[in-house]
């Protein structure tokens, strides 16, 4: 039994240990899932931003007080199992270890600034990304995205004992990628080939009634003597002078 | 309608006075010699009755006019109204405006030519009448060169949106000449038909551009000029811009008017040549015809 009482109490202090542990990482689960704002926006994604509906009332929770921060956690897809929350401020990752880690909090914010109530005409929207002119190594810096992704966010409330709630993961984002436009000229249409064709077959006969014509001149010309009859010659010349009583010989030369 | 003294030529009236109607037009530069009746020109008497019924209802759009018409569509076709030339100066081809050129000359020519044409039909000399066939076989074949040219650069310019895509995408916000000229004429098309990029302006998203190297895409990503704007020519929300508002950006693309643009040079180009030359030559054949019977 004595073995059964040492074995008895070792645990006790693993027990509060366990406990201890629990609470530490006793977040509470939001069932919300961050969601892509519409696709009418032209600019949902981009090759380095992606643009998220506001999480509007979303953390009207008692455990969460006004003061708390939210951030949001930009991961990559195969490093979402590695997340842990960070228990301090301090330890918060900064956009330049996205490469080694595999995420980074940014887009800090309060509960006040996502209330509940519809705004109605306003669009609300967070664009990821959107900061071009604070550093990669500044906590909480909105850098643009280093690659397409694939990606994956949630947000994270978190106070000064550390992190209290979270949110459901979003689906897998992929970034566009911009690629060289391949230009392929266009295919001929049915107009062209109209036009060629028709047009080749008209000048084609014009050609061979042209030399058809020509053939016969000189046939007419070449083969028969000019046979000088009244009516050829009135056709041939019409003399305004003096010589009509010359004879027609003389007048269809 | 032909002159009195056709009655007593070879030439067979009928014919003699088809040719002239097919060549002629109501000719209001020259002068009657006596106001007998409208197209009459030649007449030299003019109580003569006229020898031939009036074919010349069946032969309304005769080579003369077509000519003139010819020649005044295609001086319109050049002077570009749409203004989308450095479109095709860019390129460094500009066939369907060299065809706009050659119709000119061509039209100008069947003017010319036709009109030889009925004082060949009326002098009933053989010469002429070779000599007009020549000619205008000559001109004929400019102009079905015309014709030919003009469609098949149009085709190879605006039958696909990919052709103008990859030129703006290379050009504009390039900084050379032929970047600023293509700069200017896409900003003035981007603000006059409210439109944005050739597809839309996911053109500049999905493709790597000139402009993308010079503005990153955080910043915007796509020109200013796709933005709405009031009419003090301020952007009416460039947040709203920035993340593609269908209120505050044009979505629609611009090749629907360019290729609008370039369509209607190219139909007043080779439709109009191509119905103008099957018109011309039913008028050859029987010109040749008339040849045969002199």
């Amino acid at each position: 039994m004595g073995l059964g009482g040492g074995q008895y109490r070792l645990p006790v202090p693993l027990w509060l240990l366990l406990t201890c542990l629990q609470q530490g990482t006793g977040l509470e689960r939001i069932s919300y899932v961050p969601q892509l704002s519409s696709p009418t926006l032209a600019g949902t994604l981009t090759q380095s931003t992606f643009t998220l509906e506001q999480p509007r009332g979303q953390f009207s929770r008692l455990n969460i007080s006004d003061l708390d921060t939210i951030w949001l956690v930009v991961a990559h897809s195969n490093a979402t199992q590695n997340f842990a929350a960070p228990q301090r401020v301090e330890d918060i990752p900064v956009p330049a270890d996205f490469s080694q880690r595999g995420y980074y909090l940014t887009l800090m914010a309060n509960r006040l600034l996502y209330p509940g109530n519809q705004p109605g005409n306003q669009l609300r929207v967070l664009r990821v990304g959107n900061d071009t002119r604070c550093s990669p190594k500044t906590r909480g810096c909105n850098h643009p995205l280093p690659g397409p992704g694939p990606y994956r966010v949630k947000f994270l409330v978190m106070s000064d004992r550390g992190p209290v709630a979270e949110t459901e993961w979003s689906s897998e984002t992929r970034l566009q990628q911009a690629k060289a436009l391949q230009a392929v000229p266009g295919p001929q249409s049915a107009g062209t080939v109209v036009i060629i064709a028709i047009l080749s077959v008209l000048l084609a006969v014009l050609f061979t009634a042209l030399l058809a014509l020509l053939i016969y001149t000189c046939h007419d010309t070449c083969r028969s003597a000019p046979i000088s009859g009244p009516e050829q010659s009135t056709c041939m010349r019409r003399y305004n002078t003096h010589h009509v009583t010359d004879p027609p010989a003389v007048g269809a030369s | 309608m032909a002159s009195a003294a056709a009655e007593a030529e070879k030439g067979s009236p009928v014919v003699v006075g088809l040719l002239v109607v097919g060549n002629i037009i109501i000719l209001p530069a020259l002068p009657r010699p006596v106001g007998a009746r409208k197209g009459n020109l030649f007449t030299e008497s003019p109580a003569a009755p006229a020898a031939t019924p009036e074919p010349a209802f069946l032969t309304c759009c005769p080579v003369q006019l077509s000519g003139l018409a010819l020649f005044a569509e295609t001086v319109w076709v050049t002077a570009d109204q749409y203004r989308v030339y450095p479109l095709m100066g860019v390129s460094g081809k500009d066939d369907v405006f060299a065809g706009a050129w050659i119709a000119i000359f061509c039209g100008f020519s069947f003017f010319v030519v036709a009109s030889f044409g009925v004082g060949a039909a009326l002098c009933c000399r053989r010469s002429m009448i070779l000599t007009y066939l020549v000619l205008m076989l000559i001109v004929y074949i400019f102009e079905c060169a015309s014709c030919i040219t003009s469609y098949t650069h149009r085709d190879y310019m605006v039958s696909n949106p990919s052709l103008i895509t990859k030129q703006m995408l290379t050009f504009y916000s390039a900084d050379t000449d032929q970047g600023r000229e293509l700069t200017r004429l896409w900003d003035r098309i981007m603000i006059e038909q409210e439109c944005c990029g050739t597809s839309g302006p996911m053109d500049w998203v999905n493709f790597t551009s000139a402009f993308r190297a010079a503005t990153p895409e955080v910043v915007l990503p796509w020109p200013p000029l796709c933005c709405r704007r009031t009419g003090n020519f301020i952007p009416l929300n460039e947040e709203g811009c920035r993340l593609g508002h269908t209120d505050y950006l044009f979505t629609k693309g611009c090749f629907e008017h360019i290729s609008h643009a370039i369509d209607s040079y190219t139909w007043g180009i080779s439709w109009f040549g191509f119905a103008i030359l099957m018109w011309t030559l039913p008028v050859m054949l029987m010109a040749m015809y008339f040849y045969t019977t002199l």
